[in-house]
Parts: C-alpha cells; structure tokens; sequence
C-alpha cells in the first residue's frame, strides 16, 4: 500500500500507536524528528537540486497542514475561535508556540509568528531561512479551513540568526 | 614602536567603541591604506559592528517610543533578541484588539507573570460578559408594570390597550409576574356580615384536638 504509486496519504496511516507502542509511547526526541527531515533534504539536495527539494518540503508540509486541519481543528470555529484552536493543537503537541501578529481578513493576510519551533528552534545560525515545511504546513491548514489557495512565507528564522521564525502568509488572487 | 597611521587606527577604533558604550550613534571609518593586515580586519570587523549596532539601536530606540509597528533589521543577530520582543509586543497588541472586539478565546502564553496577568484579565471579562448576559435574561424575563393606568374610580376596573375594561386581578397577573391569592380584610369582612345579617358565620378559630 505504502509503496503503491497510487499511495495517497490518509490520516488513519499514522496509525494505532498506542497500540504498537505499548512501552515506549506516544513521545520521541526532537533531535530524531530533525534527524529524519535534514537527512531527507540532504538526499533530496544531491538527488534532485536545492529548488527541487526546497518545493517538495513545502509541498509535503502543506498536505500535512491540510490533513491536520482537517483532523484535529474544528472548522466551524469563527476565525479568531480557531486560531485560539490551532494555537492550543500546536503548544499541546509541542509543534512550536505560533502567535499572531496581524491579521486582515477582508485581504485575507496574516503575519504569524513561531517561538521554540520544531523544525529549527537551536539550529546553528546559517544566514538563511530552513523552514519550509512550516510554510507549506501554515499554507495548507489555512486552505482547509477557508476554502482558498494561500502562500506562507518565512522572512525570519532561528537559522538566520532570530529567535522567533516569522511567516508572511497571503491568499492568492 | 606602532607607526602613526596604526596609533591613528587604534585611536578611531577606540572612540568608535566608546560611543558605543555611551549608546550614542556611530560612524564607519575606513581604514587608511598601508594597515597591519590584523589590524585593518580588526577595523573591518568594528565597521560591521557599528553598523549592526546603529540599526538595533535605530529600532530599539523606535520600539521605546511605541512604535510597535517598525520594520526590524534584516540578518542582524544583535537586534535578534529586541525582535523577539517586537514579535510578543505585536501579538499582544493583536490580542488586545481581539479582546476589544469581544474575542475572549485568545490566551496568552510564555510570556512570564505578564501571560498569568493577561490571561486572567481575560477571564475575568468574559465572566463579567456571561454575568451581564444572565443578567440581560432575567431581566428581559421580568415584565414592568410603569406609567399612568386608568382605572374605574367606581369598580376598579382597569382600562387596557385594547379599550376594554378588566378585572384589577386579572390585569395585573397579565402584565407582572404577581399572582393573587383570595382573601377577605377585616374590616370587609365585618361589612359583609353586617349586611347579610349575621348569617356569615364567625371566624372561629378551630381548636386542636390534643
């Protein structure tokens, strides 16, 4: 199933980890979660190209902001309501601490921002942003919830040398 | 023995970093030609630390006037720390503008005793809005009997909205939340029984069986 070119993510392939993990649990370290997603962009850079692999990750964590939207948020929530929502999911799965700085709901663009991220709170400082997955996670769990298509992008990064990762997000026209 | 354009260099340097510890604004200087190649990069590196620092203390400078709104340094890792607040300052001030329009959902979080002081200033004024909102209910509940109601100077009849004339009982119970219960005063009483002849038997009291 898993490797059938047809293989379509579905939440239910995250599986019953409970069960399967009776001693160890639900809980990992977060090295291990980065050690996963730097060693697959490394492959990916040599493999494809740094464009390439950079639009695969975005891409991979809008699916994953989708699927988490549609799965652990309540959509019927007034904005502000599931942002409170999202907030909570995100600090109670220990994804990072997300804030909002701006919203404009009639232009449909928001600044947010993420402290003690988990994709690159601590990464050594490399003059650049890393956080794609975020991008394309933010993108697709806003899409879910409004119906449009959106771009989120990171202007500042732990990497690049801030301590809060800030994300421009607009809807396309 | 250092040559003149090396004590001239160290001489900059030094009134560079001076003014930097006296938190005033701080030119570039570039170094004079012929330096000590550690020396230029020395100058070198004070330039990039001057020019880091004039701009996180253009911003930080901003943000003290409560210009919350001002556009951070780009890759300055000096000003990271002042960005991080300028990020909480933002996020509060949208909080706020979120409380003012009646959102209540919002929470503050790891900002120290600030988040423990926000959050129950929140609490508290959705609970005074639910307070108010039970209040708006019951007193929509309870109807006012208020102004001039005609009544009969004779029978006492009350003259409603409709022209026809009730019952003093029956209006009352119509238009309030009061309900009557029948009985008679003494002194109707004594007139009823006077008038029918002492035919009204008394109101002895019943005594108790022991």
């Amino acid at each position: 199933m898993f490797k059938s070119e047809f293989y379509r993510f579905s939440w239910k392939d995250l599986g019953d980890i409970e069960t399967g993990r009776p001693n160890l649990g639900n809980l990992m370290n977060v090295a291990v979660y980065r050690l996963m997603q730097y060693t697959l962009r490394d492959v990916l850079n040599r493999r494809l190209s740094v464009e390439k692999a950079t639009e695969l990750l975005r891409e991979a964590g809008k699916l994953a902001g989708t699927e988490f939207c549609t799965n652990l948020l309540d959509r019927s929530l007034p904005f502000n309501g599931f942002v409170a929502d999202l907030q909570e999911k995100l600090l109670s799965l220990k994804i990072g601490v997300m804030r909002v700085e701006k919203s404009d709901l009639e232009k449909m663009e928001f600044i947010l921002t993420v402290d003690e991220d988990l994709d690159c709170s601590g990464l050594p400082l490399a003059d650049e942003t890393v956080c794609e997955y975020d991008e394309g996670f933010i993108a697709g769990v806003l899409e879910a919830y409004t119906g449009r298509e959106f771009d989120a992008r990171e202007v500042d990064c732990w990497a690049s040398g801030e301590r809060t990762c800030r994300f421009r997000v607009t809807a396309r026209e | 023995m250092p040559d003149k354009n090396h004590q001239i260099e160290i001489r900059l340097l030094n009134e560079q970093l001076s003014h930097i510890l006296r938190g005033e604004r701080v030119e570039a200087v570039e170094a004079a030609n012929g330096l000590d190649p550690e020396l230029k990069e020395l100058g070198e590196t004070v330039n990039r630390l001057v020019s880091a620092y004039n701009e996180m203390r253009e911003f930080i400078l901003s943000l003290a006037q409560g210009n919350v709104d001002v556009s951070p340094p780009l890759h300055n890792l000096l000003a990271s720390p002042f960005k991080q607040l300028q990020a909480s300052l933002l996020h509060l001030t949208w909080q706020t503008r979120q409380i003012a329009a009646g959102d209540y959902s919002q929470r503050v979080y790891f900002m120290g005793d600030f988040s423990t002081a926000f959050n129950s200033m929140v609490e508290a004024l959705e609970e005074k809005r639910r307070t108010e909102a039970l209040l708006r209910e019951a007193q929509a509940k309870v109807k006012h009997l208020e102004g001039i109601i005609p009544i009969c100077m004779y029978c006492k009849k009350i003259r409603d909205d409709m022209e026809s004339w009730q019952q003093l009982e029956q209006y009352i119970t119509e238009h309030s939340e009061a309900l009557f219960s029948h009985g008679i005063c003494p002194e109707c009483y004594g007139k009823v029984r006077s008038d029918m002849g002492a035919a009204v038997p008394g109101r002895e009291k019943v005594k108790k069986k022991p």
